[in-house]
């Protein structure tokens, strides 16, 4: 009867795990979209950032560096690798500061419309005097070496707008007049810009992105071959990707073998160590799995940190083997345990569960993973792992001595503890620490010498920052594009007082229908311009006639249709605009990113002087820690009423008011004791410390309720201890080896729980309460 | 006379005349073996100029196009150092000077900022300043990399003809046409595809 109730067990585990593997191989999307991860943006501004982290036109630039070679060979691999990159189709932009290679389609565009576009078209550009000077200029370039390349246009475009058009496009760092290949100020290193097509988040395209690049370099074969310097936030996204890869891979295999090592010491057996690993895998199975079917899909950061949360399943396997006596089946020393064990996963998944409904996804996430995680491993080690287990076996005496005359004595300092406690509270609050980790970037993997230069190179191109921008929004293309045009006195007038650099716009490239007609009006009748050129060429060799072509293009152009986005449509210049312009949600929007500001103050003081709703100023970094923030504090909320109905259950559990308090006076006095710890040291919390305390506190119930079971005897509360001692010792082995970790956020997690788990250990310990029969036997 | 009458590396700067006298004398040397043999291709012509490492001399050019309502005459200075800069020095119509040197193509005029272009930016007019900078140093190699390049007539007056091989440069130019005698350049004549033309004669250097 029992072994066919086992097989039905077995068969039913075995089928769970199919599904679960099939849901999760087959059906389950790890996505790493920071926009399904935060909750939708009520603040549009907000929506828009959301949609910007995602794909936005600035996060998609990289920035080049060819090094180390002479000049002519980097200004020649910055040619090639320019058009071998556009050759290539995974950019929308490959830009090296030279004009001369744009698509002849997008050349004839800006051509054709050249006196509705050129900024330089007023009232006063086709008077006699500015068009003689505008002749002289062409017969000076005529001469030059480079009349060969530009004496075609001459006849259409006398006054060289073309040019002045081409400047605007080609950077707002160039110097008119001084096109060329872009280099650094001191002439080292050759400069490029490029956009991929991938979505910047999207990170096996960028790594894709980033190694055809490497690879074109490569292939050039320019001898020497110059170094390449790679920069960008989709570049810091796949190297931080990379680091976090290795040094998860190194540092997992190294904790993996020591954990092994260690378990094959305590328990000699291994099988026993194999089977260690069942609830925790089939706890991870299972919360992917359901993630999965609440969600439609999971997050990377769900997963990364899940695995972390539910970490604490790996130790129910170690009560149930510590438990058992020689020759006991283990079902009847897991029955010993088992209550003691389900309370404390029942308290630690109903913590978890009011993170289920913060009302952000992120966060819900988190909760489902943890409480379908703990309750799958859970129900792996009550009623799989019992079966599995041979009879009989059970822990060596390792090591020779009592363990639970070690926690008598800590027992006897146990005020001591909470002393030390108190001076390092009193410690970190007299030296003002700051709780909350409020900037982000501290806890990013690239090194700030790294991102430094990135401020360099972005500057020496003139890219726009991924950073500040204005937003401005209105009813149509129109309204938003006169409204840019009207903020750029001012912008003029700020990057002239240096508070910001410089800035990029929708409207410098296509200029409102409004300024398209006032530049038409603008243009002198056909029989005024003939006159004007007449008297403009007295004194300069060109031919009578030369220039109607030009007089027909004015004429044109004065009757002509005004350009607007639509005329763009399929050329590599759309792309520019939809970057600067685009709809959303029905409106539209233009992007104004800012570059080099220095005055944060003046300038948000300058935007709420305006005093239109429509024009707003935002700061990505600002944003994007506040909206991180947000998430810590939800997640804090939640766990708040967790730890509400935590000490509810444990009081229900226990029955009564003390017992509940033995519990809970170690987890205060370790999560405490950990975050006292990672202040004295100035780590300020963020998220991920927040998450390794989540372990701290499960793991904390677990020790504090099997110090405090009630046990027949001495050898059994020996046992229990020892119990403990072998899941706290493992939990550091892994933990300790993840805090060596040069990756903050790793090694922020491993730091904490290392130190949590150590102190729950001690303060567990040291409260407990089943002293007296322990040192009664010594 | 001549674009390339020569300093030769040992000789010094110095009055036309002593430079004439020593550049044959020069040549008269180095070319002894070819002039007894009789030969006269490509590869001595190229030799001959990769032997000058400076040459100053006058110029005038006439530039017969359709933009003018006639021929334009410009006149100057030409210079060049080995292996890699030239200069054109413009007097008449206007003071302009453009310089060549590597990579770089730079435009000076007084009172304004100068211009400075890439030639790797510029296939077009990278192989044009190839033409007679490839030439003057004597660099066949990089000629021929842009130009197919024939030799007609003898030591005394050569012609040399460079067709380009770039596609962007044949959009412009049909074919260049230099004319000397011994390593000296005297004309070069341009021949654009809309039918423009010019013509650069080489005077006296200066004194």
């Amino acid at each position: 009867m029992i072994a066919v109730r086992a097989r039905l067990v077995l068969l039913l585990w075995l089928a769970w795990v199919v599904t679960a593997v099939w849901i999760v191989l087959a059906h389950t999307r790890v996505t790493s979209e920071l926009t399904e991860f935060l909750p939708p943006g009520e603040d549009p501004s907000e929506q828009l950032l959301l949609e910007q982290v995602r794909e936005g036109a600035t996060a998609r630039i990289i920035l080049l560096a060819l090094y180390d070679a002479p000049h002519e060979v980097l200004a020649h691999t910055s040619a090639s690798l320019a058009q071998a990159l556009r050759d290539s189709e995974l950019f929308t932009q490959v830009n090296n500061g030279a004009l001369s290679s744009w698509p002849a389609r997008d050349r004839q565009l800006l051509f054709e419309h050249r006196y509705l576009l050129s900024p330089h078209i007023t009232d006063s550009r086709f008077t006699t005097e500015v068009l003689h000077a505008s002749l002289q200029e062409r017969l000076h370039t005529l001469v030059s070496p480079l009349g060969m390349l530009e004496k075609r246009l001459l006849p259409r475009d006398p006054t060289g707008e073309l040019q002045n058009i081409l400047q605007v496009w080609a950077g707002t760092q160039t110097p008119v007049g001084a096109s060329g290949i872009w280099f650094s100020t001191d002439g080292s290193k050759a400069l490029l810009m490029v956009q991929t097509r991938a979505p910047a988040f999207a990170l096996n395209a960028q790594a894709a992105a980033l190694a055809r690049i490497k690879q074109e370099v490569a292939r050039l074969g320019e001898k020497p071959t110059p170094k390449l310097l790679l920069s960008g936030p989709a570049v810091f996204a796949v190297e931080a990707r990379e680091t976090i890869r290795s040094e998860l891979a190194l540092l997992s295999t190294l904790a993996v073998a020591s954990l092994a090592l260690f378990l094959l010491v305590v328990y000699r057996s291994p099988l026993l160590l194999l089977l260690t690993a069942v609830p925790l895998a089939t706890g991870v199975l299972t919360a992917i799995a359901c993630v999965r079917l609440a969600f439609g899909s999971i997050h990377g950061i769900t997963l990364a940190f899940g695995v972390t949360v539910i970490g604490v399943a790996v130790d129910y396997p170690i009560h149930l083997f510590s438990h058992a006596h020689a020759g006991e089946p283990s079902t009847r020393a897991f029955a010993r345990i088992w209550p003691t064990l389900r309370l404390g996963v029942l308290t630690t998944a109903l913590g978890y569960t009011a993170m289920v409904f913060a009302g952000f996804p992120g966060v819900s996430q988190l909760g489902v993973f943890a409480v379908a995680g703990l309750l799958g491993a859970a129900a792996v080690t009550r009623w799989v792992l019992p079966l599995l287990v041979p009879a009989g076996s059970h822990t060596s005496q390792w090591p020779g001595f009592s363990l639970s005359a070690l926690t008598a004595s800590l027992h006897r300092w146990r005020w001591l503890l909470l002393f030390v406690l108190a001076a390092g509270i009193t410690y970190v609050v007299s030296e003002h620490r700051p709780l909350w980790e409020t900037d982000l970037a501290t806890l990013s993997p690239i090194p700030a010498q790294r991102r430094a230069l990135d401020q360099e190179l972005r500057a020496a191109v003139g890219a726009p920052d991924v950073r500040q921008l204005l937003i401005i929004t209105g009813d149509d293309a129109e309204q938003v594009l006169q409204r840019s045009e009207s903020l750029a006195p001012a912008l003029h007038d700020l990057a002239h007082r240096n508070v910001l650099a410089g800035y990029d716009a929708a409207s410098r490239y296509l200029p409102s229908v409004q300024t398209q007609r006032d530049r038409q009006a603008a243009l002198p009748s056909a029989d005024v311009l003939e006159t004007r050129l007449r008297d403009a060429m007295r004194g300069l060799p060109f031919r009578q006639g030369l220039f109607a072509p030009f007089i027909a293009d004015v004429t044109a152009a004065k009757g002509s249709k005004p350009l607007t986005l639509a005329d763009f449509r399929d050329t590599a210049l759309e792309l520019r605009l939809q970057a600067l312009l685009f709809t959303q949600r029905g409106r539209w929007v233009g992007l104004i990113p800012l570059r080099g500001v220095t005055d944060d103050a003046k300038l948000r003081a300058w935007v709420t002087e305006l005093n239109d709703s429509r024009v707003r100023y935002v700061d990505l970094k600002q944003t994007a820690n506040r909206l991180v923030n947000l998430y810590r504090d939800k997640a804090l909320l939640s766990l708040t009423w967790g730890a509400g109905a935590i000490v509810f259950v444990l009081w229900l559990g226990l029955g009564s008011l003390r017992g509940m308090l033995r519990v809970l006076l170690p987890i205060a006095v370790a999560v405490t004791g950990a975050v006292t710890v990672l202040l004295a040291v100035a780590q300020p919390l963020s998220m991920f410390h927040l998450v390794a305390l989540l372990l701290v506190v499960g793991v904390g119930l677990d020790y504090g309720l099997f110090f405090n079971r009630i046990t027949g005897d001495g050898s059994e509360f020996e046992q229990t201890v020892r119990a403990l001692a072998v899941c706290a010792i493992s939990t550091t082995l892994v933990f300790g080896l993840l805090s060596l970790s040069q990756t903050p956020v790793l090694h922020a997690i491993g730091s904490t729980v290392t130190v949590g788990v150590v102190l729950c250990f001690l303060s567990a310990a040291a409260f407990a309460r089943n002293l007296a029969p322990t040192t009664a036997r010594v | 006379m001549t674009f390339g009458r020569l300093r030769r590396r040992p000789c010094k700067r110095g009055v036309a005349w002593v430079g004439l006298a020593l550049t044959a004398a020069c040549v008269a040397v180095s070319g002894a073996r070819a002039a007894e043999s009789g030969v006269w291709d490509l590869e001595q012509l190229m030799q001959q100029r990769a032997q000058v490492s400076q040459a100053r001399v006058k110029f005038t050019e006439q530039r017969n196009s359709d933009l003018f309502e006639r021929p334009l005459i410009l006149s100057g200075t030409l210079r060049y150092i080995s292996p890699a800069r030239v200069e054109k020095q413009i007097d008449i119509p206007f003071k302009e000077r453009y310089v060549v040197d590597g990579d770089a193509l730079r435009i000076e005029r007084n009172g304004k900022r100068p211009r400075t272009v890439s030639l790797h930016e510029h296939p077009a007019l990278w192989a044009f300043v190839e033409s007679f900078r490839a030439t003057l140093a004597g660099n066949l190699a990089t000629l021929q990399r842009f130009y197919e390049v024939s030799l007609e007539g003898d030591r005394a007056h050569w012609r040399l003809l460079l067709r380009p091989r770039n596609q962007q440069m044949r959009e412009l130019v049909d074919s260049i046409k230099m004319e000397g005698s011994n390593a000296d350049i005297t004309a070069i004549e341009i021949l654009e595809v809309g039918g423009d033309s010019s013509r650069l004669s080489i005077g006296s250097a200066p004194s």
